[in-house]
């Protein structure tokens, strides 16, 4: 029982220690065979391992072998503002617990971490097209409404519009940090992160105070495949960080899924060639849920019937292959531009066409 | 000899007159000005000496003092030489003094003698015709002069012909003015709306605007065109009327932009400063004021191109103009006041990058919405408050797309626009405005009352799209401009509807 609690506190200790990542944190208990024993090595011992650690870490390891550290670690744990799961605990998500080298340590908030229900990842690119982003919502969404964790990033585009739409769903959505989790990255998804701290949940393997340094944010993949049993790229450039999240999900066995994007947009140009490299080509949710065992009856609530006059119906169907430029729908409909001005404001308040910043309109996916 | 003779002085746009006092007395020559002279006028001692001399009349060499009077007001300027050269030719009884005619002179004068044109001439003759009915002055300022009525106007080409019709040796004729002619005849715009291809959405707002008098921002990516398209709206703006015409030609006969035998300027004027201008250049200043650009914009428009570029100071100048029509400039010694009545349009690239919004090939915003929001924060807020009219221009991609079309003209678009102005007129004859953007709260409440439908759409519109409160009285005043350009006497659903996709960045979608 005490042990139990001392190795835990010691797994804490050891997993922060600068330098000591999920890999060398593994080492360690390996040749020592508890994060109690490292404590209590003899320097000699430590020494050995500067092969395999290198000269810093096993100076960081001495150096915080005292009663400061102790103290700092016990704050830590104690905080208000967060909690700490460990691979020994029962939160620890299931699946991340099989990847190769899982985090022996996340620092979590807001809601626990369902592990009785399946989960799967969203992920792209965060210069995505409107298109993209309206798709990682409704996808999101709608997976949010089967009842799956959807994982995501927590970062700008794809990612920040997944949670937003499992967050509308009101399912469970969690996002992974490559910061510490008092450090809120990017900026400008501030309202984002106050609204998952109630209605979600964050977790990272990162210590409080970590910054979001480049190098952190392929690991912080990792996880993000890892806890889950599929990926959905919903749009991604040839060069985007959400393709080496596949690379991770299919080192672990996990289900790669893709939506189609325009062959001319270079924003899809990764999630066409993943398709042609195999992974699984989505068009409906449905696609997904038939994999996890959770085919459903298309939730058949009778559409309120929204009238629209003939001119509304012919923006509409303008609009039928995505979005469109004010002009480009002046051209396409022949309208008088004030007639077409008034009608896309009747659609707007409609809720069944969506604008954007610089004159782009689409129709609303949840029309 | 003490001779007295009239001239006048302009401070600001207003006229006053200068009595110009010219005594000879019998002592050391010395030639001397008094009453406040600045170096200009204090110069004319050389002018007028041989200008006197080359038109063969005698230069007294004796003691000279000439006295400007009010003497405690500064005087600048080369317009009293004329007066000064009559008062030292009167005083040394070259020329006679005639009963019952007692003119003003006013005239720059060359070393030869001949008379040069004077910047003022028309708000100087406007302040003080009421009490002075003959004005002697150069022949290049006649066609300027001839627009104030019940004077008689007197032009020569030389101070030798002028001495000669004083003594009589020829007649005193007043100029025979030719009628008034409508003003906007044979008007042309070398820039018409006919130039650009495609922007659809963008000229019909600026049609609006121009109707309504509204101001405008235009926001795009660099290279849309709003430069080119802020250009062409004088095209479109409602015909000048002449009292407008005429508060320009006052404006820009004081700064001394009157071209050659321009009498009155007939175009409204464009007026483009540069973001590094400095406050005083803007709005007018200088130790004897003249007018800024402002003014010089007066019943025109001023176009604030790169808008967030611009000094927040430079543009806090703007408050009092935009919401009086005009500038007062005050000076230890006086404070004048210069009408500065303008359409402002402002343009802006939507963020740092310039390409937020272009959600297209090859451009794409690298920037985050933090940083989107910073740059047009730029502006702050009570000058963005100034724009009824948000205008998101297009990329050129999407102006490739009209090619061959051909495009509507301005003089067709300016019928419409003149249309709906004298509806304007009319409509506000007893409220003391000409034009929709001038509607203050009170008056939109009167005019641009909204039928059931109409209200519930604006409830609607609120409520989803996220509007703000400060959005609601533009959007009225944009969609009674809107009924009024299609002749109609209310305000239908339909405006509003097309009015609210004017305040783009109003809507949450924008950071």
């Amino acid at each position: 029982m005490v042990e139990q609690v001392d190795e835990r506190f010691f797994w804490i200790w050891l997993s922060q220690i600068p330098g000591i990542g999920a890999r060398r944190f593994h080492l360690l208990m390996e040749h020592f065979g508890s994060a109690s024993q490292v404590w209590l090595a003899s320097t000699n011992q430590l020494v050995e391992l500067t092969s395999s650690l290198g000269n810093n870490v096993v100076h960081e390891i001495i150096n915080q072998r005292n009663d400061k550290t102790l103290d700092r670690i016990k704050r830590m744990m104690d905080s208000p503002d967060f909690r700490i799961i460990t691979l020994l605990d029962d939160e620890y998500p299931i699946l991340l617990k099989e990847i190769y080298d899982p985090p022996p340590v996340l620092y979590c908030k807001g809601l626990p971490i369902k592990n009785n229900q399946a989960a799967l990842s969203i992920v792209g690119s965060r210069r995505s097209t409107a298109y993209g982003r309206q798709m990682a919502e409704k996808f999101s969404y709608e997976l949010a409404t089967a009842g799956i964790t959807v994982v995501s990033g927590l970062a700008r585009g794809i990612d920040a519009m997944a949670h937003y739409g499992a967050l509308k769903a009101e399912g469970n959505t969690v996002g992974v940090l490559g910061c510490g989790i008092d450090i809120i990255y990017p900026p400008e998804n501030k309202k984002l992160f106050k609204r998952m701290e109630q209605e979600g949940t964050i977790i990272t393997e990162y210590p409080p105070g970590s910054s979001p340094v480049a190098g952190n944010f392929p690991a912080r993949n990792r996880i993000i495949s890892g806890m889950t049993s599929g990926v959905l790229v919903i749009e991604a450039g040839e060069r985007s960080g959400a393709l080496i999240t596949v690379d991770f999900a299919l080192e672990q066995g996990r289900d790669v899924y893709a939506l189609p994007g325009n062959i001319n947009v270079p924003q899809s140009a990764g999630t066409n060639k993943l398709l042609k490299e195999g992974a699984k080509l989505v068009t409906d949710v449905q696609d997904i849920l038939e994999d996890l065992g959770l085919e459903q009856e298309k939730d058949k609530k009778d559409p309120i019937p929204v009238q629209l006059d003939f001119f509304e119906t012919q923006v509409y169907n303008a609009l039928e292959e995505g979005e469109r430029h004010l002009e480009e729908l002046l051209k396409e409909t022949k309208m008088d531009i004030h007639k077409l001005n008034a009608v896309l404001t009747m659609l707007e308040v409609k809720g069944i066409v969506k604008q954007m910043p610089g004159k782009i309109f689409i129709r609303n996916w949840d029309a | 000899m003490l001779a007295k003779v009239k001239s006048g002085g302009i401070f600001g746009i207003e006229g006053y007159i200068v009595e110009v006092e010219v005594d000879i007395s019998n002592g050391l020559p010395v030639f001397d000005i008094v009453g406040l002279p600045d170096l200009s006028v204090r110069e004319a001692k050389e002018r007028v000496r041989a200008a006197i001399k080359n038109s063969g009349f005698e230069f007294p060499i004796k003691r000279i003092t000439v006295n400007m009077a009010p003497a405690n007001t500064k005087k600048e300027g080369s317009a009293f030489d004329l007066a000064i050269a009559v008062g030292i030719l009167r005083a040394t009884e070259q020329i006679p003094k005639l009963n019952n005619f007692d003119p003003l002179f006013l005239g720059e004068l060359s070393l030869d003698g001949t008379l040069r044109p004077v910047k003022g001439v028309l708000p100087m003759l406007l302040s003080i015709k009421e009490n002075h009915k003959d004005v002697i002055l150069p022949y290049s300022n006649v066609e300027e002069a001839s627009n104030v009525s019940g004077i008689n106007i007197y032009p020569f080409h030389t101070l030798k012909e002028l001495v000669s019709c004083l003594r009589g040796e020829s007649s005193l004729i007043p100029y025979n003015r030719t009628n008034n002619v409508d003003i906007n005849f044979g008007v042309s715009f070398t820039e018409d709306f006919s130039d650009v291809k495609g922007q659809e959405s963008v000229k019909r707002a600026l049609e609006i605007a121009a109707a309504g008098g509204h101001n405008v921002i235009m926001i795009g990516p660099p290279g849309s065109g709003k430069t080119m398209l802020a250009k062409r709206i004088p095209s479109i703006l409602p015909d000048l009327t002449y009292n407008e015409a005429l508060e320009i030609t006052q404006i820009y006969s004081v700064a001394g932009l009157l071209k050659e035998k321009e009498g009155i300027i007939r175009r409204r004027p464009f007026i483009s400063p540069h973001h590094t201008i400095s406050g005083s250049a803007l709005v007018g200043g200088g130790r004897i004021p003249v007018p800024g650009q402002i003014s010089l914009a007066h019943h025109g428009v001023l176009f604030l191109d790169e808008l967030p570029e611009f000094k927040k100071e430079v543009l806090e100048v703007l408050r009092q103009p935009l919401e009086d029509g005009e500038i007062t400039i005050s000076r230890s010694y006086g404070t004048a006041t210069f009408p500065a009545k303008f359409m402002l349009v402002g343009s802006a690239n939507p963020c740092n990058c310039g390409y937020f919004g272009s959600s297209n090939d090859n451009q794409e915003c690298v920037c985050t919405p933090s940083q989107i929001k910073r740059y047009l924060g730029k502006i702050s807020g009570p000058l963005m408050d100034r724009f009824d009219i948000h205008i998101e221009v297009p990329s050129l991609s999407f102006q490739k797309l009209s090619d061959n079309e051909k495009a509507e003209s301005s003089a067709s678009i300016r019928t419409r626009v003149n249309k709906a102005r004298e509806r304007q007129v009319e409509r506000y004859s007893t409220e003391g405005i000409y034009y929709n953007a001038q509607l203050s709260s009170k008056l939109i409440r009167k005019y641009c009352i909204l039928n059931q439908p109409a209200k519930v759409l604006m409830e609607q519109a609120f409520s989803s799209m996220n509007l703000s409160a400060r959005a609601y009285d533009r959007i009225l005043k944009v969609a009674r401009t809107i009924a009024d350009l299609e002749g109609e006497k209310n305000i239908q659903t339909h405006h509003i509807a097309e009015a609210i996709q004017y305040r783009s960045l109003d809507r949450q979608f924008w950071p």
